[in-house]
Formats: C-alpha cells, structure tokens, sequence
C-alpha cells in the first residue's frame, strides 16, 4: 500500500522536487541569527532528546562582505521565497486532495477485488475464448463439436455448404442432436457454450433445474403429466424457432445440459423424438414435393411446417445410466440412437476400452492451465504442489480450481508441504475424525503398558459410540482399518494368520449391523480387535508405503457401481426375452445367478464365432450360413441392437451389443485381456455388417409378406362383393404386383442390389387409404 | 425361439424322460384333479419347472402356456409405490417375490389375498371327471430367498385361503424355507439327472438338429455327450446351452477331443486361479491382489455364495490332504455370506482361513 502510493504520487505530480531546494534556504535563514553574536560552543538539545555542542564557525577575518552580504537581504531572493512558500502550501493543498481522492478510490478499488474475490475461480476463469479453452487430452472431441456445429453454418447463416458425405440436402449434419457426455468437471459445458457463441449463436439452456419449471401461469396441478410434456415440448420448439430479444439477433443454440440427471429425462427425451420426427416427415414432404417421389398425403391438410433449423446439443455424465425404474425403456438408449456421440474425458487416465492408460501430454496441459491460474493468483505454487492438486481432484478441472482457490486463503508453505507429504491415496476426507481414528486403531503408545493402552482405546472407542454408530461412521472405521489392515499385516510378518482370525470378527461384525438388531454397542469391538491384532508401535513405517491393494478406498465404491450397471445390463436382457424362453429358464425371476453367470457368457460366445470364409453372406460355407441364419434369429428375438462405439483417442471403432454385456461377460483383470478385446472385436467386425444385412433383409421381407397377404385380402373382398371391382384398374395391378412379389420374393432375399423398394405409408388406415396404381409409381 | 433349450422344453407328462418315478406321481397327483400345496427343490437345471408346469398342463389343458406378463403396483408401510411383475395364465400367476428385496412380505399378503379373494369360476373347461377347478395355482420362484417376515405371512394365507388357492413353491435348497411350511406342503425332490440321461437328451438333440460328429461310433459319441454334462455339473439346462454354442462354433464335431466337450466360462477360469494362487503364495500380499479379483468378480453379478462354492470345490480338489477342514471352513463361511451383507470381508476371510489350512 505505501509504496503504491508514492508511486502514484510522483506520476501524478510533475514537481516534486519542489521541497527540496528550500531545505538549503530554510536552513541558514533560521540558524543564522542564533548563530552570530555568540562565539562560545554552545549545547542544544534536539527534540529526540540528544545533545550536541554548536560551535561558532571560524572564518577568516579578511572577508567581511561575505558576513555582511548574509545580513542583508536581498528582496530578489526574499520575493523569491515567499513564492516559493506559496507554492509549496499551494502543492500540499493539492496533494492532500489528492490523497483524499485516493483513499476514496481506493476504498471503491478493494470493494471492487473484493467483489472479484467473491466470484468463484472456476468461474474467473472459465475460458472465453477458444484459444483459452484447456486442451486436457480432449482436442479432438474439441474440433468434432465444431466441425458438427460448423455444418449447421449453410443452413443457419447461409454459409457455403461443406461438401461432406455426413450432410443431407438441407446441408445439416446427418444427426441432428449432439450428445456430449464424459465425467464431470472436464469442460463439457464450458466448451459447448463457448463454441456455440463463437460459430454466433445465442445458446438457449435448459438444464435439470429448469426443465421442470412451467410457463407462468399453467397450473401444473391438473393433468400434470401430460401437461408437463406439453409445455416442455413447447419450450423446446419454442427455443428452436423464434428468436429472443436478449440474443441480439443471433441464432438460438439449443443446449440440453445434465440430460441424464434431470428428473424427466424420459420426457424431454421423448420431445426430442418428436421434434426429430416431426423434422424428419417435414423432409419427405419437401422431397417429395420436389417432384423426384410420389406424394402421398396429397390429401391430408397441410400442416404447419417444421423443419428442424437450429442446432441442439445434449449434454450429459453417463449416457449409459440406467437412472430410470428398472422395468422401462432406459430413456438414454433411446437418445443415443439418434445422436451424434462425443466422448470427453478426463486428464488423468483417459479409461479407454483398452483399459486405463496415462495421458501424458492431457496431464501436462491442465497442470499448465492450473500453473496459470496459481500466476494471475499471485498463488506461487510450484509444479510439484499443482500436480498434487491436480490428483486430489482426480483430474477434474473445475474442481482442482475450486480446490486452488480456497486451499489459497491458507496455503502458506508448511500447509503445501504437509499437504504433498501426507498419505498418497490424497483423500479429501483426511481430516475427518474417523480417519484419525482408523489411524489411532492402528497405533501403539510404547510408553503404557498393554492393559493401559487397550483402555485408552477402548476410551476413544466407545466415547463417540452413540453418535459414531448411528451416522453410520463406524461403518467407516471398520472399513477404513479393513482397507489397511492388509498393508499393516505385510510390514509385520506377512502371514495370514492373524487376517484369518480378523475375519471372524469382522463376521460378527456384520452379523450384528445387519437388520435391525439393537446392539449399537457390540460392533465396536470389532475395532477393538483391530487393534489389539495389529497395533503397531510406529505406525510411520506403513503409513509412507504404497498400499498393497491399488486404490482400496474407491474399490468398494467401484465394484458396487459397476454391480449396479450390470445389473441393469441383466435386467435389460430379462427383460427382453420373449416369455416362453424365460419360461424355460426358470421362470420370471431375475434370476441374476443363472443369466450373468451362464446364459451372458454363453451368449457372448455364441456370438463371437470364428471369422468367416468371406465376408458376403453368398459367398460363405454352407455351415456358417446357417450359423449366421441362427445369430440372426436370435437378435432378433432378444431384441439386441448392433450398435458402434468411437473411441476418439485412438482413432477406433468399437462395435457392441446394445444391451452391452462385455462389462459382465469379459474381466479385465485377466492376463490376456486386451488380446481378447482385439480378438472379439476383429470378429464382430466380421459379423455385424452379415447380421445387420440379413437383420435388413428379414425386415424388407416381412414388410413384403405383410403386403402380400394384404393383397388377396383385398382381393378376396373385391371377388365377394363385386366381380367388376376385380377388374378396375387398380386391383388388377395390385394383383399383378402381388404376383410380382411373390415371385421375386425368394431370389431376393439373397441378393441386395436388384431389389426394388416401394415404401409405403406406414400409421395405414382406411381413413387415409388410397389406392396406388403401377401408373401412380412409375410414372 | 431357436434357442435349444426352448426348442425341446417338454410339455407334457409324456416327454419327460428322466426321474419316471416323480413324473408318475405328478401325474397321479394331477388325475385327481386337485392337489396339495408343493414344494419343489432340487438343483438349477434338474427340470423343477418344466415338471411343474407339465403337470399344470395335465390339469389346466394347453391354456397354461398363454401366458402374459402384468405389472402390479404395491404401496409398502412407508407408502412407497413398488412394482412388480407376475406372469399369469388363466388358470396360475408366477411371482418372483424376492425381487422386492425387502418388501416380499407386502407383495405375498397382497397379492395372495387379492387372488385368493376372487373364486375362479370355470364354466368352458369342466375338466376331468366333472370336477371344475375352484382354485388358481400361484407359482412362487426362489421361495429359498423369501424373507422370515414373507414366510410367516404364507403360512397363516396357506390355511386360510386353501379353497381358493394352491400354492407351488419352487426353490433350490429348503434350508432357509421355515419348518412350518414345510409340513404345510408335499415336498417334491427333483434330483439333477444322471450324466447318462442328459447325455441321452443331448444325443436325441444332435440327431433331430443334424449336427456332425468325426465319428459316428455309438461309443465315441457317448463319451463325447457325457463330457459335455460333465462339464456343466450335470445342469441339463447348461449342458444344453454348451451343446449349442460348441455345436454353433465348429462345423464338425470332434469327438476325439474331449476337452472341446465344454465350456469353461471367464468367471471361472479365474475362480480356478484364485485356488491356484492361494495354494501358491500363502502372503498377505497375495490376499491382497485377490481382494481386488474378489471386488471384481462381485461386480460382474457372480453371486458370492457361487464364488465361495466354486472356489472351496476348486481347493478341496486338489488339495485332498486338507479337503475336510476346507469344507468345513467353507461351509461356515457360507453362513456368514448368507447371514451378512458384507461378502468381500468374509470371501477374503476365506481366503485368509484357506491360506492357514493349507500351511
């Protein structure tokens, strides 16, 4: 503050210099006249209280003009002082105003930082543009959301169109939604906002908080459901096709953010759908009209166009999730089908299909970012205390900003340094007192004796048992000491012994927290026998050691997430199968043991046969056609989607089931794990272009054999009621194309390129019927 | 269906091949016309329900097999809406009630009640001898996991509604069935069958299927069958599904190679080397490296019962010397699985035991 302030001073004021060359004047005009009659030495007494002794200056005599000169005054320099002295009170004036005007900006300047301050650093510093945007090992996914939203450009801005197979004649992407997924904290929204701006749109949000929210004034009371999705989908059409004031005139970018976690994903997902449809009708209307196709709905009043002109992007955590009740159509699958994917990822390990790997250079580039942030903070961390935070946060962005900023307030040097040298698994919660207490249970204090020391623990236990064992906290110790006991046991002899006799009191444990017993007292001892079996007088040695069970504390957590999305997967399957075929394995049940240990493996296996001789169903061996015959059969009757998934990293395609069982089927941890992987997916790359060829085909020939029994139907009306109808044009050549079908019917099946498709109107009913000639098709 | 397992589901009473014995008095029991509350237990794959519902067919007519699924909503004491499906014909429901985990015992009561409420009246089909059914069948699956709770309350509705109701409970084992439902039911005990007769079963399927062995000596294809029910622990269910899979995988059979008869699944390749590795490397180092294949294991839906199974039949097989303190502990260890809720302290206490037992 000082220094600033005199800085300031001399910008501000151009003469500072004005004080001093009055010093030199002042002093002789005020020393002179004490100083001349005396000749003695004469003491003075100053006002910090020390004393000096003033002796009279000897002169020599011979010069008297030079005393005499100093007794006169010269009015030159008289008038000159008294200038002089004006101006300087003239200056002080001014500076004083001066400083005054400072102190007040300078108060409004700390109201201002202090109003900085209260902005949250993940805010700060959220990029603005796209150079600041972190590049995290996520570049690619960066340019696939603005390659995606840059062919939106002809359509909306009237941009060239991009010549580009993936675009339709409106010049906009093939897929009309973008799903932008990937855990969270890696940018995802800061991203999509900020290209959405940048290619000039104004982005409209609709997130979890407001998608609930009704227009004002509906009352949500009566008819709720209905009435929700209705408004919802008005919002959404809303937002797609009017402009809002505040957007300034740019073009409404739709961003769906959290669609996975709102509470009526399943409806927005559902409104989505029908824009798409709606969207997609539109399309062949206008094809149609073009005159290339023949117009069906001629007749049908024209409705309201609506053609999708406005990009919208979703974005969401896990597009996997199964947050819906179990017994429903997962929302998420059916979103994903019409999306285009781009999978974000973390820095820290990007998890690949092939499993964890280290991203360097996505590391080094958030730390870089981190690195600057500590700079513009004045935080001064060094790389090694950045990387720690870095992995606290576990490669979220925002939160090891978040972490930065109020770890700042306190991290003086001694806090960062017990912060990197504390256990490496770097848990948040260290400092909770469960934790010191896992850390106590494992401590022995050599100067008491063993009946001393159990006391005191026993002490520590039981204190907090009432209030530990009823939040559950003691679930916490248990665990805790069960996650380290392992590392504690092999520092000391290695042997399983003592884990063994352990295991019966973790039983006890068990058995006394499971149901609803009233023994809030007894499990404790569990703890105490934690430490009366492992205690260690230093407890420092297995403290700095890595833990022999790789991330033991987030093992639990894992394996119970991932029992959970298998076990929708199963549910999934179950569900899908046809009654007779559940019937045959046992019935309605869930029956997890029989589908997840026999019927998906066995599944998977059948499913991945040997590659084939070829890769034309024609061309293959007698024996793998049928065998292609069967799998087709069976995805049909189990309902499985054959569905691709892209790893952007390295640039592969994964192809996978839709209820995708390789999470239950395959095990990562075994040795010859990624070679499978390789191997499977080598075969379904085989056999899914067969399966979906033939899956077409069955389709194309069901859709045939429908209309071939529509035909003698038809016809059989036509026979009873008049014999002059058969003969009216159009029967005639519905019959006469009926025979075609059915002739042509067995050789095509075979062959794809020959085939000649007539779509037909599908929602068909007698209300719209209208009879088609040849003439109307092939004129 | 094209599954094989679908295909050759017997119907009737007169396609069951194996256990003539329990076919014999099932159809006894159904040539009356009525019968006691059931309880079927056997092993997964021995023919529980096909029996059932072939004897369901015999008194019911084909009309058993229209089945459809239904979705029924509960509220339970903290007015929580649950559902729940039940596959029902005109005639029976099949209810899964362990699916509500807790709540079995709201569903049962409800549910029973609500059936056992309605008298069926059945004027199309008199049956035989004149006597029209008055009751509905309620068919309860996995009666084994039904809570204390829902067990007490079945056996006060057994009574009551017995007019209106006949319940078939099926299960695998009926340790965990209360003893006075078991005296409230005929018990009926369907043994897995013998290698003999899947082998028969699955040698009829390759005839009918064409599939083409190497060799066509009776004797080579037996051997060849046998190794595949071998392989699936005589579940004629798994054996069927193997036999399928093997046959989809190759074109000819060879029957020679005997070790192509089966199917050892991922899961329990790597049970195999967990016994392998504990008979190996008795360290705490080693226990834990398999805590994370236990954690990984559970994960994939593996029950840790069927793990502490496969694994303690794993251990004792090649550890013979020790084989009776290994099933010992296993079976202790099984409680706690079934009394607990924590089933890597205890799948790791195994372990840790099974490392003691064998130094």
């Amino acid at each position: 503050m000082e220094t600033e302030f005199s800085l300031h001073q001399s910008i501000l004021f151009a003469e500072p210099a004005i004080e001093k060359p009055l010093e030199p004047v002042k002093v002789p005009l005020l020393k002179n006249p004490a100083t001349v009659p005396s000749t003695k030495p004469k003491k003075v007494a100053l006002f910090n209280g020390s004393v000096i002794s003033l002796k009279p200056r000897v002169r020599p005599t011979g010069i008297g003009l030079d005393e005499k000169g100093d007794s006169f005054f010269s009015m030159d320099d008289l008038y000159e002082r008294v200038r002089l002295r004006d101006e300087l009170r003239q200056s002080r004036k001014v500076i004083d105003e001066a400083k005054k005007r400072d102190a007040a900006r300078l108060a409004e300047a700390a109201k201002e930082t202090a109003e900085e301050n209260r902005l949250l650093w993940s805010d700060k510093y959220r990029p603005s543009s796209f150079l600041e945007i972190c590049p995290a090992g996520n570049e690619r996914q960066y340019r696939l959301v603005m390659h995606w939203l840059s062919k939106w450009g002809s359509l909306v801005f009237g941009n060239a169109k991009i010549d580009d197979e993936n675009v339709d004649h409106l010049g906009r992407p093939l897929r009309k939604i973008l799903l932008v997924h990937g855990p969270s904290g890696v940018g995802k929204t800061a991203v999509v906002h900020l290209l959405a701006r940048q290619m000039g749109y104004h982005v409209e949000e609709l997130n979890a908080a407001n998608s609930m929210d009704t227009l004002g004034g509906t009352d949500a009371d009566t008819g709720r459901g209905a009435n929700i999705a209705a408004v919802l989908k008005l919002r959404v059409k809303n937002a797609l096709t009017t402009n809002t004031i505040t957007a300034q005139g740019k073009p409404t970018c739709l961003v769906i953010d959290e669609i996975d976690s709102a509470s009526n994903t399943a409806e927005i997902v559902r409104v989505l759908a029908d824009v798409l449809r709606s969207d997609s009708d539109n399309r062949t209307a206008t094809e149609s009209s073009s005159g290339t196709f023949f117009l069906l709905a001629t007749k049908k009043k024209p409705k309201k166009k609506f053609s999708l002109n406005r990009p919208i992007i979703c974005i969401a955590n896990d597009i996997y999730s199964n947050s819906g009740r179990s017994g429903s159509a997962n929302p998420m699958e059916k979103l994903r089908q019409f999306c285009e994917i781009v999978p974000f990822r973390k820095a820290t390990g990007g998890e690949s299909m092939f499993g964890k790997k280290i991203n360097a250079s996505a590391q080094k580039t958030v730390k870089a970012h981190l690195a600057d942030i500590s700079k513009k903070e004045k935080l001064n961390l060094d790389h090694r205390e950045i990387s720690e935070v870095f992995e606290i946060c576990e490669g979220d962005i925002r939160a090891s900003i978040n972490y930065l900023q109020f770890s700042s307030r306190k991290l003086d040097p001694e806090l960062v340094g017990r912060l990197a040298t504390s256990d490496n698994s770097s848990n948040k919660d260290k400092t909770m007192s469960w934790f010191l207490l896992v850390d106590r249970l494992f401590t022995r204090d050599q100067k008491l004796s063993k009946e001393e020391n159990f006391e005191s623990v026993m002490r520590l236990v039981s204190s907090g048992d009432e209030k530990t064992a009823a939040s559950g906290s003691l679930d916490k110790v248990i665990r805790g000491c069960f996650n380290k006991y392992l590392d504690v046991v092999h520092l000391q002899d290695d042997l399983a012994l003592r884990p063994a006799m352990i295991s019966d009191w973790l039983f006890y444990y068990d058995a006394l927290t499971t149901g609803a017993r009233d023994a809030s007292f007894y499990p404790t001892l569990a703890s105490l026998k934690f430490w009366s079996l492992f205690s260690d007088i230093n407890p420092q040695k297995f403290r700095d050691t890595n833990s022999l069970v790789p991330n033991a504390r987030g093992l639990e957590f894992e394996s119970f997430e991932l029992l959970k999305k298998n076990k929708a997967v199963v549910q999934r399957i179950v569900d899908q199968l046809p009654i007779e075929t559940k019937l045959s394995f046992g019935g309605t049940s869930s029956n997890f043991e029989f589908y997840a240990c026999q019927f998906i493996p066995i599944l998977d296996r059948m499913f991945s046969p040997e590659i084939g001789s070829s890769r034309a169903m024609s061309a293959l061996q007698p024996f793998e056609q049928a065998l292609l015959k069967k799998l087709v059969l069976l995805t049909e009757t189990l309902d499985l989607q054959l569905e691709t998934q892209r790893d952007t990293e390295l640039n592969m395609t994964y192809l996978l089931f839709a209820p995708d069982w390789d999470t239950i089927a395959s095990f990562p941890s075994e040795e010859k794990y990624q070679q499978k992987r390789k191997l499977t997916n080598a075969k379904r790359q085989w056999l899914f272009p067969l399966l979906q060829q033939e899956l077409d085909a069955k389709n194309a020939s069901a859709q045939l054999k429908r209309k071939r029994t529509e035909t003698p139907d038809a016809e059989e009306k036509g026979a009873k009621t008049k014999k002059q109808k058969l003969t009216s044009s159009i029967e005639y050549f519905r019959s006469q194309y009926g025979d075609v079908a059915a002739k042509t019917e067995a050789p095509v099946s075979r062959d794809d390129s020959s085939r000649i498709w007539v779509k037909y109107h599908e929602g068909f009913s007698n209300a719209v019927r209208k009879n088609i000639g040849w003439k109307d098709l092939w004129s | 269906m094209s599954l094989w397992v679908d295909k050759y589901r017997p119907k009737k009473f007169g396609q069951l091949t194996f256990h003539p014995q329990i076919t014999d008095s099932l159809k006894s029991l159904a040539a009356t016309g009525d019968f006691p509350h059931l309880l079927v237990y056997g092993p997964s794959g021995a023919g529980k329900k096909t029996r059932i519902y072939a004897t369901l067919n015999e008194l019911f007519g084909a009309s058993v097999e229209k089945l459809k699924i239904d979705v029924k909503t509960f509220t339970n004491a903290s007015s929580k809406k649950l559902e729940f499906n039940v596959l029902s014909s005109p005639y029976h429901l099949e209810i899964t009630p362990s699916d509500m985990g807790n709540n079995d015992r709201v569903v049962i009561q409800d549910l029973l009640k609500d059936v056992a409420s309605t008298e069926q009246v059945d004027f199309s089909n008199p049956g035989k001898n004149g006597v029209k059914h008055r009751f509905k069948v309620v068919i309860i699956n996995e009666a084994d996991s039904l809570s204390r709770d829902a067990q007490a309350a079945l056996r006060r509705t057994m009574e009551k509604y017995s007019a209106n109701i006949r319940l078939i409970m099926v299960c695998n084992n009926i340790s965990n069935i209360i003893a006075p439902i078991k005296s409230r039911t005929l018990l009926v005990r369907v043994p897995a069958p013998s290698v003999k007769e899947i082998g028969d079963i699955l040698l009829h399927i390759a005839l009918k299927e064409s599939v083409k062995f190497s060799s066509n000596d009776p004797e080579k294809l037996r051997k060849y069958v046998d190794a595949v029910a071998r392989g699936s622990a005589q579940n004629l269910r798994r054996s069927m599904l193997t036999f399928e899979t093997i046959s989809m995988q190759l074109e000819l059979l060879n029957v020679d190679n005997l070790s192509s008869a089966t199917i050892v699944l991922d899961w329990e390749v790597i049970i195999q080397n967990i016994a392998l590795s504990l008979r190996r490397d008795k360290s705490v180092a080693n226990l834990a490296k398999l805590r994370v294949t236990f954690y990984e294991l559970l994960s994939h839906c593996i029950p840790s019962r069927l793990i502490l199974k496969t694994l303690a039949l794993e251990l004792a097989s090649s550890e013979t010397s020790h084989c009776r303190e290994l099933m010992e502990t296993a079976a202790v260890f099984d409680e706690r699985l079934s009394l607990g809720l924590k089933a890597i302290f205890h799948l790791e206490g195994f372990a840790a035991k099974a490392m003691v037992i064998m130094s």
